[in-house]
């Protein structure tokens, strides 16, 4: 009697429970193209709220003083130099002491989605890791200029073509272990930007397109 | 389950069944429609990342004007094929009421082996309203876009005077149904 009762329960809860889910499968079916329109519906340009682009930050002239450190810089000259041109700021959390996988592929094309730049891969190794390594593909009538920021509000530079280091000193560093000036990466040309340290950092990655 | 409570269920069930079409016709026409208005117009458009929409992603415009535009002809397009499932279920209730069908209508029907044609006023009733309802809330979609600024007016008016005229007309049907109900 009271086993009888019990399914007698359980059935009436399961029916309540099929008709609730019918109910909710039924207003889903009226919501869900009005989603999916909402979803399609246009947006103009200029409303993107994803990446805000500032103008260019740094590019310097002057050579290193003889401890190896740049004074601030003006960017004057890089107007000059290069024309006015957009450039994306990607701040970059690393730690250097385990090895990381990051996606900062997929970060990089997300933020520069009208660049043709490909190929863009990293690594960690041991004692010094490699933020990422691309290659120009824009179109030759297009300037790729790269400026690696250091943490600390350091006056930024630029690196070299081929290898260019941010070690703990808070420089970029040639493949010669002297700091670098300037640099366009010429059409096709390739560079890899590493950076060695002992501690946790933050490293500020700027991109900038020259826009004729 | 008592007797009331299963059709309740069954009732729901159909409900849901009746309504994955119009569902499926209004995203379908969605995406359809846009994809020929960037083809056939050549707009220059795009896939990016989109802060406030809902799946993330959008598709950009690099002019309001592209913008409005493709929005105002899909949702038009969109409202068209609701509006058009909305003319068939009437016609339905005109013509293939098992109730109201013409004894004539009834013999062609046999004599072409099409009598499962004929339904039921309930079932008919119930596609006329799951319609209806996608009719309404797509006009009220359009209309919001309206005065968010993304379709055009005329669009928004329109669309507004087909569904009330649509409306007009199911209360009419409805209305000669209980009258023929009444009747017999």
């Amino acid at each position: 009697m009271q086993s009888s009762k019990f399914i007698k329960k359980i059935n009436q809860i399961l029916n309540a429970s099929s008709e609730s889910f019918l109910l909710i499968a039924l207003i889903s079916l009226f919501a869900f193209p009005i989603v999916i329109a909402k979803s399609l519906e246009p947006v103009v340009a200029s409303e993107e709220s994803v990446v805000s682009i500032p103008t260019i930050i740094h590019y310097t002239d002057k050579t290193p003083d003889t401890n190896g450190q740049f004074a601030s810089t003006a960017n004057n000259e890089s107007q000059n130099v290069l024309g006015a041109f957009n450039s994306v700021t990607i701040d970059r959390m690393l730690t250097l002491d385990e090895e990381i996988l990051m996606s900062f592929d997929r970060v990089y094309q997300k933020v520069l989605p009208d660049l043709y730049v490909l190929s863009v891969e990293q690594a960690p190794t041991f004692k010094k890791v490699r933020l990422f390594s691309l290659k120009n593909e824009l179109p030759v009538d297009k300037k790729f200029y790269i400026s690696v920021t250091v943490p600390d509000g350091l006056a930024s530079v630029v690196g070299k073509q081929k290898n260019v280091y941010i070690n703990d000193k808070k420089y970029v560093l040639g493949t010669d272990d002297l700091p670098t000036d300037g640099f366009i990466l010429k059409p096709n040309e390739e560079i890899s930007v590493y950076i060695e340290s002992s501690r946790t950092t933050t490293t500020k990655l700027v991109f900038g397109v020259k826009v004729d | 389950m008592k007797r009331t409570e299963q059709k309740d269920v069954r009732l729901i069930y159909d409900l849901v069944d009746v309504a994955i079409l119009p569902a499926a016709l209004m995203i379908l026409s969605k995406v359809l429609s846009i994809t020929a208005i960037n083809y056939f117009l050549g707009l220059d458009w795009s896939v990016r990342s989109v802060a406030n929409s809902v799946f993330s992603i959008g598709l950009v415009y690099n002019s309001a004007e592209d913008a409005v535009l493709v929005s105002s002809y899909s949702n038009l397009f969109m409202f068209v094929s609701v509006i058009a499932g909305c003319m068939v279920v009437t016609g339905k209730s005109l013509l293939l009421n098992h109730r109201r069908a013409s004894p004539y209508f009834v013999l062609k029907l046999a004599k072409y082996d099409l009598l499962h044609l004929l339904k039921s006023s309930f079932h008919i009733y119930k596609e006329a309203f799951v319609w209806t309802t996608f009719l309404i809330i797509t006009t009220v979609y359009i209309f919001v876009s309206f005065l968010l600024g993304m379709t055009y007016g005329w669009v928004a008016t329109m669309t507004l005077l087909f569904t009330l005229i649509f409306i007009w007309i199911m209360v009419q049907n409805i209305e000669e149904e209980l009258l023929f109900n009444n009747y017999k």
